[in-house]
C-alpha cells in the first residue's frame, strides 16, 4: 500500500486542527488517524474516510456544546454583540436576512416537491420486491414500449420461473363505466380489473372485507370510502349492488381507504378480474400476442436477481413465440420494472395514469440548489463587504486582549444569529406561499412534512452550514488583521477581498442570467406550440362527450336541432377531435408483398368533420353521402400516410386491408380523400401516418363537436345545454373547448414554465439584493474620493457613470459565462419537442440587456445619492 | 462545594484507565469500552466526557513520544489522581450500598 493513501482526508483533519482544546487534552487527530489506519486495512479506504468523516463532524458538534456549556457568559455577550450590530446597520441586514430567507424557503418548497416525487410507491411493504413486467415488441417498422402483457403472460411465467412468488394483474378494458345506485348515476373513469391477490401483493388498506376473499368471486367490487359515501351516503355499501353500464350488478364485496396519493395509479373501483373469465387458449400465439393490455405485476422472492430473470425470459420468449417471430421479421423483450421506478423513470407508452419524469426532479433540484447557493454568496458577500468597515473594531478588541479564538466566536456567533432569524423567517414564508406552490406545482402537498424531525434536523444542518460558510470568511480573515495596521486605518479599502467579492457577484448573475434565459426560452417555446399552424382550426369548437348509448342513436336528431341556432355553424360526430386517434394498428396496403405491414394511426370521422375543422382536402374528395359505398369501405389518409406506403403518384382509389392476418376477417378500405397533414398528436412528435375511417362505418363516435361564432358563446351554451337536456336526462351537458384540450397537453411545460419564471424572478432578487449592499458599502467606501473628483470639477453625471462602469462591468463577464451554459442547457430541453423554436440571437441577447439594467438601476440609486452630496459632507467624512 | 456524583459513563472510563495501567490513551480506552460493553463510542463523546475528568482534577494526563503513525502526534495517557481513585472507590461504595438494599431482586 501506497503511504499516501492511508493519510485520512485532508480537510477534515484541517477542521479538526480547529478543535483546539481536543488536541491539547487528546491529541484528537492522532487517535483518529491512529485507528483511521486500522479500518483502512479491514473495511477499505471508503468506509474509512466516512468513518473518518463521521467522526468528524460529532466532535465538532460535542466540542461546540461543551464550548457553549463552559463559555455560558461569554456566549451570552456574543449574541448580545450580534444583535447590536443587526440592530445598528438595518439595511444590511435587512438584505442579508432577506436574501438568505428566500433563499431557503425556496429550496424548502423544492425540497417538499422533489421528496413527494421520489416518495411514489414506496408505501407497499413489497415494494422492493415487486416489479411490472413490460414487454418490448419491435418489428421492421417501429417498436412499441409497452406497459401491458397479454393476460396469459404473467401466470406462464410464474408457472415456469420458481423466483416469482406471486403474479397479480390489471386491466383498465373498457374500464369507463356509467355506474349507478338508485337514483345515483354517475360516470367513473377510475376502474380498474385486477386479481384477486391484489391486498396480498400491494398494501392497499382493506377497511372492511377480508382481503384474500374481496375479489374471488365474480361481479365483486371493492370500492374506495370517497365513492363509498359518493353513492350510499351513510348506510353501509357492504352487500349492496352497483349497476355497471345499465347492464351488469356488481356486489360490493370491500370498502378500502382512498389509495395514497403517492401511487402511480389511483383507481376509485377494483372489480374481480374472474368477470371477465379469461381462459389460456393454449396457443401462445394468440395468448402472448394478442390482447396486449393487462399490467402484470410480479412479486419476487426474496434474494431474486431481476437481472437475472430477465435474461431467463429470452427463453421463455424464444420457446413459445421463437417460431412465430422470425417468420413476422420481429422481436418480443421482456423486461422487469421496479415498481418504485415505474412514476419517474418508466418510458413506455400506456401508463395508467400520467406518470412524471426524473428529469423534472433534477432540473428542480439543481434550481434549489442555485438558489440556496446565490444566498448563501449573498450573505458571505454582504459579510465580507462589511466587514473591512469592522477593521477597526477587530483592531481595538485585540489591543484590548481579545484572542483570536475569541474574534471567531464572535463572527461566526453573529452569521449563526443571522441565519437563525432567516431560518425562522423562511418557514413563514414557506406557510405563506404553500398554497401558490400547490396550484402551479400541481401537488398535493402538506405543510405536515415541516413537523416532521427530520427536516428539523435537516434544517439545523443546513442552519450550521450556512452560517459556517457565511461567517467562515470575515472571522477567519478579519480576526487575523495586525491591530496596529488596522487601527492606523491601512486595511480600510480591503482591496484583497474585493476580488472574491467580485467573484460572487458575477456568479450570481451568471446564474441569473442562465435563468432569465431559460425562462424565455420556455415561454417563446410555448408560444409557438399554441400559435403553431396546426393544419386545423382549433378556435371556437367546443365537444359535447356522448355516455349514453341510447343518446347515441338519436344524433342526426340532435344534429338537426343544435344546427337551428343561428350562432352555431356547423355540427359534426366523431370519435375523438383532430387532437387524438382512436387506434394504432397494423394495416396491409393492397399491392404490396403479402406479409409487409404497415403501422398506422387512425381516426374516425364523419362528413362535417374536415370542414367543421377546417382540414383541407389535397386530393380527392370527402365522405359523402352521395356516395352509398363510403359508409362500407371509405377511407381518407393522410400525406404521412402517402408518402409512407409510396403512393405519390396516384393514391386515389389504393386500398389497404387490415394487417394481421390473425385477426380473422379481412376488409379492404378504398382511398378516396388526401388530407394535408396535420398534427393529431402534440408537437413532441412528427406528424405520423394516419388514416381516417368514416364513423358511420362502426357507429364509432362518442363526440359532437360544434362550431359556434365567437361574438355570442354564453347564449349558444345555454342554448345547447337546454336542448341537450331534452335528448339526455341521464347525462348533464359536459362541455370542453377544442383549444383547452389541446393547451393541457402541455401543461407539464407551462408548469415548468411558471416555475422558472418565478424562480428567476427570485434569483434575480436576491443577486439585486446583494448588488445593491455592495454598491452601497463601495460607495461608502469612495466618499472622500468622490468630494475630492467633484470640487476638482467632475459632473454628477460623470462621477454616476464611473461608478455604474465598474460594476457592469463584471455583470458583462457573467454575460460572457451565462450564454453557453444557457444555450446547451436549453437545447437539449428543446430536443423533446419535434416542431420547436430556433435558439435565435436575440433571446440571448434580451436576457443580457434585462441583467444589465436590473444591475444598472441597482447600482444606479446609490451612485446618484453618493454623486450628490455636497463634497464639503463628502471630505470631513469620518 | 461537593462534587456531584460520577456518571456511569465517567465511572466507566474510571475503571478503563485503572484496567488498562500505562496504556491509556484515546483508542486503547474506545477500544476496551467495545470490547467491555459492546458499544461503539463516538470520540466525541468520550472526550467530553474525559473533559470533565481533567476538569474535576479525577485523571492525570501525560504526553508519551511523537509517533509517525499517528501523523507526528503523540498518544496522551491518562492515569488516576488520588481525588479520582476516591471517587471511583466512592461510587463503587454508594453502588453496593443502594444495590443491596433490594437483596430479594438479586436473588432472583
Amino acid at each position: 500500500m501506497k503511504p499516501k493513501t492511508v493519510r485520512p482526508p485532508r480537510f477534515a483533519r484541517w477542521i479538526l486542527a480547529r478543535l483546539t482544546q481536543y488536541e491539547v487534552d487528546f491529541s484528537i487527530a492522532g487517535d483518529l488517524s491512529e485507528e483511521f489506519k486500522e479500518i483502512v486495512s479491514w473495511r477499505g479506504r471508503f468506509y474509512a474516510v466516512c468513518w473518518y468523516w463521521g467522526q468528524v463532524i460529532y466532535s465538532v458538534l460535542t466540542y461546540l456544546k461543551i464550548f457553549i456549556l463552559s463559555g455560558g457568559i461569554m456566549f451570552k455577550n456574543y449574541i448580545k454583540i450580534a444583535l447590536r450590530n443587526i440592530f445598528r446597520n438595518k439595511l444590511y441586514s435587512f438584505l442579508n436576512i432577506a436574501g438568505l430567507s428566500i433563499g431557503i424557503a425556496c429550496c424548502l418548497l423544492i425540497l417538499f416537491y422533489v421528496q413527494d416525487e421520489l416518495s411514489f410507491d414506496r408505501f407497499h411493504t413489497q415494494a422492493d420486491r415487486i416489479y411490472r413486467v413490460n414487454p418490448t415488441l419491435s418489428t421492421s417498422e417501429r417498436t412499441v414500449y409497452a406497459a401491458t402483457t397479454a393476460h396469459a403472460q404473467g401466470p406462464m411465467l410464474a408457472a415456469e420461473y420458481p423466483e416469482i412468488e406471486a403474479v397479480t394483474r390489471f386491466s383498465l378494458y373498457g374500464a369507463k363505466k356509467i355506474i349507478k345506485f338508485e337514483e345515483k348515476v354517475f360516470f367513473e373513469e377510475k376502474f380498474l380489473w385486477c386479481d384477486a391477490n391484489l391486498f396480498e401483493v400491494f398494501s392497499f388498506n382493506l377497511k372492511s372485507g377480508n382481503p384474500q376473499k374481496v375479489l374471488v368471486a365474480p361481479y365483486s367490487v371493492v370500492i374506495t370510502e370517497d365513492m363509498a359515501v359518493k353513492y350510499f351516503g351513510s348506510e353501509d355499501p357492504l352487500g349492496k349492488s352497483l349497476m355497471f353500464n345499465n347492464e351488469d350488478l356488481y356486489k360490493v364485496t370491500g370498502i378500502m381507504e382512498n389509495v395514497p396519493k403517492t401511487s402511480h395509479f389511483r383507481p376509485d373501483f377494483f372489480a374481480s378480474m374472474s368477470t371477465l373469465n379469461l381462459k389460456p387458449s393454449g396457443n401462445a400465439i394468440r395468448d402472448l400476442l394478442t390482447r396486449i393490455n393487462y399490467f402484470t405485476f410480479v412479486v419476487l422472492r426474496e434474494g431474486t436477481d431481476p437481472k437475472a430473470l430477465e435474461r431467463k425470459f429470452d427463453g421463455f420468449i424464444e420457446k413459445h413465440l421463437g417460431k412465430a417471430m422470425k417468420a413476422m421479421g420481429g422481436s418480443v423483450k421482456l423486461e422487469l420494472q421496479p415498481l418504485t421506478r415505474i412514476y419517474l423513470h418508466s418510458n413506455r407508452d400506456n401508463e395508467m395514469e400520467r406518470t412524471s419524469d426524473i428529469a423534472y426532479v433534477y432540473l428542480f433540484s439543481g434550481i434549489g440548489m442555485f438558489i440556496l447557493l446565490l444566498a448563501c454568496l449573498n450573505f458571505m458577500n454582504l459579510s465580507t463587504a462589511r466587514s473591512a468597515n469592522r477593521a477597526k473594531e477587530v483592531g481595538l478588541r485585540k489591543v484590548v486582549g481579545a484572542g483570536k479564538p475569541q474574534l471567531i466566536r464572535q463572527f461566526l456567533g453573529e452569521s449563526l444569529v443571522l441565519t437563525f432569524i432567516s431560518v425562522v423567517l423562511a418557514l413563514l414564508l414557506v406557510l405563506l406561499f404553500m398554497s401558490l406552490f400547490r396550484s402551479i406545482s400541481g401537488k398535493a402537498l402538506t405543510t405536515e412534512f415541516l413537523f416532521r424531525p427530520v427536516l428539523g434536523a435537516g434544517l439545523l444542518g443546513l442552519l450550521t452550514v450556512v452560517s459556517l460558510i457565511g461567517g467562515s470568511y470575515p472571522a477567519f480573515f478579519l480576526s487575523a488583521f495586525r491591530p496596529v495596521e488596522t487601527l492606523q486605518g491601512k486595511l480600510r479599502r480591503g482591496t484583497k477581498s474585493s476580488a472574491l467579492r467580485i467573484v460572487l457577484v458575477s456568479l450570481q448573475f451568471t446564474v441569473s442570467i442562465v435563468l432569465i434565459i431559460g425562462t424565455l426560452i420556455v415561454s417563446r417555446q410555448l408560444r409557438y406550440v399554441q400559435n403553431k399552424h396546426l393544419g386545423y382550426d382549433k378556435e371556437h369548437v367546443l365537444t359535447v362527450n356522448i355516455r349514453n348509448p341510447e343518446t347515441q342513436k338519436k344524433y342526426e336528431a340532435i344534429k338537426s336541432t343544435f344546427i337551428q341556432h343561428p350562432d352555431v355553424l356547423k355540427v359534426s360526430a366523431s370519435a375523438t377531435t383532430p387532437l387524438g386517434f382512436n387506434d394504432f394498428r397494423a394495416e396491409h396496403a393492397v399491392g404490396k408483398p403479402a406479409n409487409e405491414t404497415f403501422m398506422l394511426f387512425a381516426q374516425f370521422v364523419d362528413e362535417e368533420f374536415l370542414d367543421l375543422y377546417d382540414i383541407k382536402l389535397i386530393a380527392g374528395r370527402n365522405f359523402s353521402s352521395r356516395f352509398p359505398s363510403d359508409v362500407k369501405n371509405a377511407i381518407i389518409i393522410n400525406e404521412a400516410t402517402v408518402k409512407k406506403l409510396g403512393w405519390q403518384d396516384n393514391p386515389i382509389n389504393q386500398e389497404i386491408e387490415v394487417g394481421l392476418t390473425t385477426l380473422g376477417k379481412k376488409r379492404r378500405y378504398k382511398v378516396v380523400g388526401v388530407v394535408e397533414d396535420y398534427h393529431f398528436q402534440s408537437l413532441h412528435e412528427n406528424i405520423s401516418p394516419l388514416v381516417i375511417f368514416n364513423s358511420c362505418l362502426y357507429g364509432q363516435f362518442n363526440q359532437i363537436s360544434v362550431r359556434i361564432r365567437p361574438d355570442n358563446i354564453r347564449e349558444a351554451l345555454s342554448f345547447l345545454e337546454s336542448k341537450w337536456n331534452e335528448f339526455d336526462t341521464k347525462f348533464r351537458f359536459e362541455y370542453a373547448f377544442v383549444d383547452d384540450q389541446f393547451d393541457e397537453l402541455y401543461r407539464t411545460e407551462e408548469r415548468l414554465g411558471q416555475l422558472f419564471g418565478y424562480f428567476t424572478i427570485l434569483a434575480i432578487l436576491i443577486g439585486c439584493l446583494g448588488l445593491f449592499g455592495l454598491t452601497s458599502f463601495t460607495t461608502e467606501q469612495r466618499t472622500k474620493e468622490i468630494g475630492i473628483r467633484k470640487v476638482l470639477g467632475a459632473s454628477v453625471a460623470g462621477i454616476v457613470v464611473m461608478l455604474v462602469r465598474e460594476f457592469t462591468k463584471w455583470v458583462g463577464l457573467a454575460v460572457l459565462i451565462a450564454w453557453p451554459i444557457g444555450y446547451f442547457v436549453m437545447k437539449s430541453w428543446l430536443q423533446n419537442f419535434a416542431f420547436r423554436i430556433g435558439l435565435e440571437a436575440d433571446i440571448f441577447i434580451m436576457a443580457a440587456l434585462m441583467a444589465l439594467v436590473i444591475a444598472v438601476l441597482t447600482v444606479g440609486y446609490q451612485s446618484i445619492r453618493a454623486a450628490l452630496t455636497n463634497p464639503a459632507d463628502a471630505i470631513k467624512y469620518e | 462545594m461537593q462534587e456531584r456524583e460520577l456518571s456511569m459513563l465517567e465511572q466507566m472510563l474510571l475503571i478503563v484507565i485503572v484496567k488498562l495501567k500505562d496504556n491509556a490513551y484515546g483508542v486503547s480506552i474506545r477500544r476496551e469500552i467495545k470490547q467491555l460493553t459492546g458499544k461503539t463510542m463516538m470520540y466525541g463523546t468520550l472526550y467530553n466526557a474525559l473533559a470533565q475528568l481533567l476538569k474535576k482534577n479525577y485523571v492525570n494526563k501525560s504526553k508519551g513520544d511523537p509517533i509517525p503513525e499517528r501523523l507526528g502526534r503523540s498518544r496522551i495517557y491518562y492515569s488516576l489522581t488520588p481525588a479520582g481513585k476516591a471517587a471511583l472507590r466512592a461510587a463503587y461504595e454508594l453502588q453496593q450500598t443502594i444495590w443491596s438494599s433490594i437483596p430479594e431482586f438479586l436473588g432472583d
